[in-house]
């Protein structure tokens, strides 16, 4: 069974419609990448698997989107359970304005984990699976805005981490970043899928190739085409993609 | 002439007239603070500050119009805090944004609009008679309440709106519920700001006097309020009092200028907090 | 470089290795067949050349990814330029194994004429070609310029043994003497080529190497 399932999406803002009729499978540790010009659809997709679109109001949405076989959008989902299920990272770095420890520890806190020393392992399991670890550890009670940009991007990365999603998304997470902390997140990305199924959002095609094994080229709300990121890249089916790719766009 | 040089001159003459306008303001404001204080500073001592009022008022100090102020300022903040804070939460995060959100925020503006008079009236009406308060603390902090409310609710309404909403939804995604969202993250954050306007009306709330001359305000009372369903004195109003009614006008005035003194120097401390708390706070939640 | 990228890197690189040693070993076989006539290890050669192609698709394909996915510069695309050209020499290399091995099939020849071939120093030809195939692999594994350098003296000796041979080869074409007919002169005639140019084919894969490592194009010129 594949881990994300969806079935002839429709997405509305009021009456324009951002997503017209998708249908996609993503298979489980894999890293699927969407690619697009901007207003392409793609951001408004990836908020789709944790129901984020549902805090605009007057938004709707047709069609079935079933994560381990299970409609999210059917009636009786607690979408705070799903959130947890389905972690976000954001293309600005948004750590609170809280310590280091206390950012990673929020998820957990929220979801009303009171142990201590369970907080205090999973915060430290949460930095080194973000690969924050080794440079924080020293510093946990310190405020999260004393990193660098890098640093909280991965802060947030962690801070998913910690309520042990099985899946990550990723809104453009390193577009604001400098070229190193980019790498290192990417480097993270193929880290992190051994154990997670990531959907990275990126304006960037070159990451899209370098981090994905299938990306998704959307274009004006639909999606033009859906293959393995290496046949994307070197041999795409459609001209649409080929144009976007090739720079030879608009 | 040529032109360049017409230009520099009409550009000088403008520089002129605006700094000139703003040194003046700053002037204004140093006259009526050295006005005040050369007249007061010589009836102010310890035992001003600690007695009440004696010989008809021409003699003691204003000990009980000070604490009967810091009641009032306690007491209106008692109420005004929670209701505003919670109202301005409810306009910027819960309630949907439409017409009934902006027609709240219309009526909340109008509402500060009103003349503080107005304020003492409606007090009197509802609390001190509608409700039998009578003339009280009690009656006298709700009427203030109601008066800082449109500054403590604007105030709230502003600091939440000020942050990005991306914090919001960073706490959204860890599957945090919109309250724990308001209460862990975005009231944190926009504390620094909440604080300063809390404060600012406090500030306003300890100046005023009308609201107080119906509901709340004594005359004279030598003895402190033993609850809060007692009258009390105020400074503000006191000082009114002394400026306009008593026995002996001419030996009132020195003690009229300290009281005025001590009520600015109330209302300046209470601003310099509010500058002092916001600058802790900025500094303790900087935002990158 | 983004750790995933150079184990990418190392894969295409172990790729090309085990190409290598698989052409070695057929110019080995081939040249074991062609001294001995023996027609088993011939064909055994000319299945392998399969594997050798697809060695070559393989590569081809994989290296067009990385450019395509990772964008390679500088230092990483001199890399995976000179292993697309390397991948082609290797394959016309097998190439030639195959065509000699298809020659010690096809033939009837029972042996090589042992006076002829020690006249055309053929022994030491191939002898010469399998040691500069070995230590431009060994140039390869360690990505050592300074090795890659020698080949370039050791083609020489392969050219003048293959000038000499012609002489020879047109002698006992003249002299008719037994076992060396015409046709079979000419097909040894052809042998020698091929193993000329299977050092020119070396000759370039270190020059490619070199410009990968050093950034030095050798090619077309006089080498020092």
């Amino acid at each position: 069974m594949n881990k994300i399932e969806v079935k002839n999406v429709d997405f509305f803002y009021g009456n324009f419609q951002a997503l017209k009729n998708i249908s996609l499978d993503i298979e489980a540790n894999k890293v699927v990448a969407f690619i697009g010009p901007s207003g392409c659809g793609k951001s408004t997709f990836i908020r789709i698997f944790n129901r984020m679109n549902d805090l605009i109001p007057e938004t709707r949405l047709k069609g079935s989107v079933k994560i381990d076989g299970v409609d999210i959008y059917q009636k009786g989902i607690d979408v705070d359970e799903l959130r947890k299920n389905v972690g976000m990272v954001f293309q600005r770095p948004n750590p609170f304005p809280k310590s280091i420890f206390d950012n990673v520890a929020y998820g957990l806190r929220v979801n009303g984990l009171k142990d201590k020393h369970f907080i205090c392992q999973k915060v430290e399991e949460s930095l080194k699976g973000a690969a924050l670890w080794e440079e924080v550890k020293d510093k946990l009670k310190e405020s999260a805005f004393a990193l660098s940009g890098g640093q909280q991007q991965r802060l947030c990365i962690a801070r998913a981490l910690a309520i042990s999603p099985s899946i990550l998304l990723m809104d453009e997470p390193a577009s604001a970043l400098d070229p190193i902390s980019t790498a290192k997140i990417e480097e993270l990305i193929w880290e992190l899928k051994k154990t997670y199924t990531i959907v990275i959002v990126t304006h960037n095609m070159q990451q899209a190739a370098r981090v994905s094994d299938k990306t998704a080229y959307f274009y004006l709300g639909e999606m033009i085409e859906y293959d393995d990121t290496k046949i994307i890249f070197t041999n795409p089916k459609k001209e649409s993609t080929q144009n976007y790719i090739t720079g030879r766009f608009g | 002439m040529n032109i360049t040089l017409k230009k520099r001159r009409s550009q000088h003459l403008a520089f002129g007239i605006v700094s000139l306008l703003t040194y003046s303001i700053v002037a204004i404001l140093i006259i009526i603070l050295a006005f005040i204080i050369i007249r007061g500073i010589g009836v102010i001592n310890w035992e001003f500050l600690s007695t009440a009022p004696t010989d008809g008022m021409t003699g003691g100090g204003i000990f009980p119009a000070i604490v009967g102020t810091c009641y009032l300022i306690l007491g209106s903040a008692a109420f005004a805090f929670p209701v505003g804070i919670m109202s301005g939460i409810y306009m910027n995060e819960y309630a949907p944004k439409g017409k009934l959100v902006r027609f709240i925020r219309m009526m909340t503006n109008n509402l500060s609009g009103i003349p503080s008079i107005v304020f003492g009236l409606f007090g009197m009406a509802l609390f001190v008679n509608k409700l039998s308060f009578g003339d009280s603390i009690l009656a006298g902090s709700l009427t203030l309440a109601l008066l800082s409310l449109p500054l403590v609710i604007r105030t709230t309404e502003e600091a939440l709106k000020a942050i990005p909403y991306s914090f919001r939804e960073g706490s959204y995604a860890l599957g945090a519920t919109k309250l724990q969202t308001i209460r862990r993250v975005t009231l944190p954050m926009a504390l620094p700001n909440i604080t300063t306007g809390l404060i600012l009306a406090v500030g306003r709330v300890s100046g005023e006097t009308a609201p107080i001359l119906f509901t709340c305000a004594a005359y004279f009372l030598p003895q402190l309020p033993s609850g809060v369903l007692d009258q009390c004195m105020a400074l503000p109003y006191h000082l009114y009092v002394l400026a306009t009614s008593g026995t002996n006008m001419e030996l009132q005035r020195p003690i009229a200028y300290g009281t005025a003194l001590v009520l600015i120097m109330i209302v300046l401390l209470v601003n310099i907090t509010a500058t002092v708390v916001r600058r802790y706070f900025a500094n303790k939640v900087k935002m990158n | 470089m983004v750790k995933f990228i150079e184990i990418e890197r190392s894969q295409i690189k172990e790729d090309v290795n085990d190409m290598f040693a698989l052409v070695i070993k057929q110019i080995e076989q081939a040249s074991t067949a062609l001294l001995s006539m023996d027609k088993g290890i011939a064909s055994q050669v000319i299945v392998f050349e399969h594997k050798v192609n697809s060695f070559e698709l393989k590569i081809t394909k994989e290296i067009e990814d990385y450019i395509a996915l990772y964008n390679p510069v500088a230092i990483d695309l001199r890399f995976m330029l000179s292993l697309l050209q390397m991948t082609m020499d290797l394959e016309r290399i097998g190439d030639y194994a195959r065509s000699m091995a298809r020659f010690v099939k096809e033939t009837e020849m029972k042996e090589l004429n042992p006076e002829l071939v020690e006249k055309t120093q053929l022994k030491k030809m191939i002898q010469q070609v399998l040691a500069m195939l070995k230590t431009m692999q060994v140039a390869f594994t360690e990505e050592n310029a300074e090795l890659a350098h020698t080949i370039f003296d050791k083609d020489d000796l392969i050219d003048h043994i293959r000038t000499l041979s012609t002489d020879i080869l047109a002698d006992y074409m003249v002299n008719q003497i037994p076992d060396t007919s015409a046709k079979i002169c000419l097909q040894l005639q052809d042998v020698f080529r091929k193993l000329e140019r299977t050092g020119d084919h070396i000759t370039n894969m270190a020059e490619e190497f070199i410009f990968y490592l050093d950034a030095k194009v050798l090619k077309h010129q006089k080498k020092g």
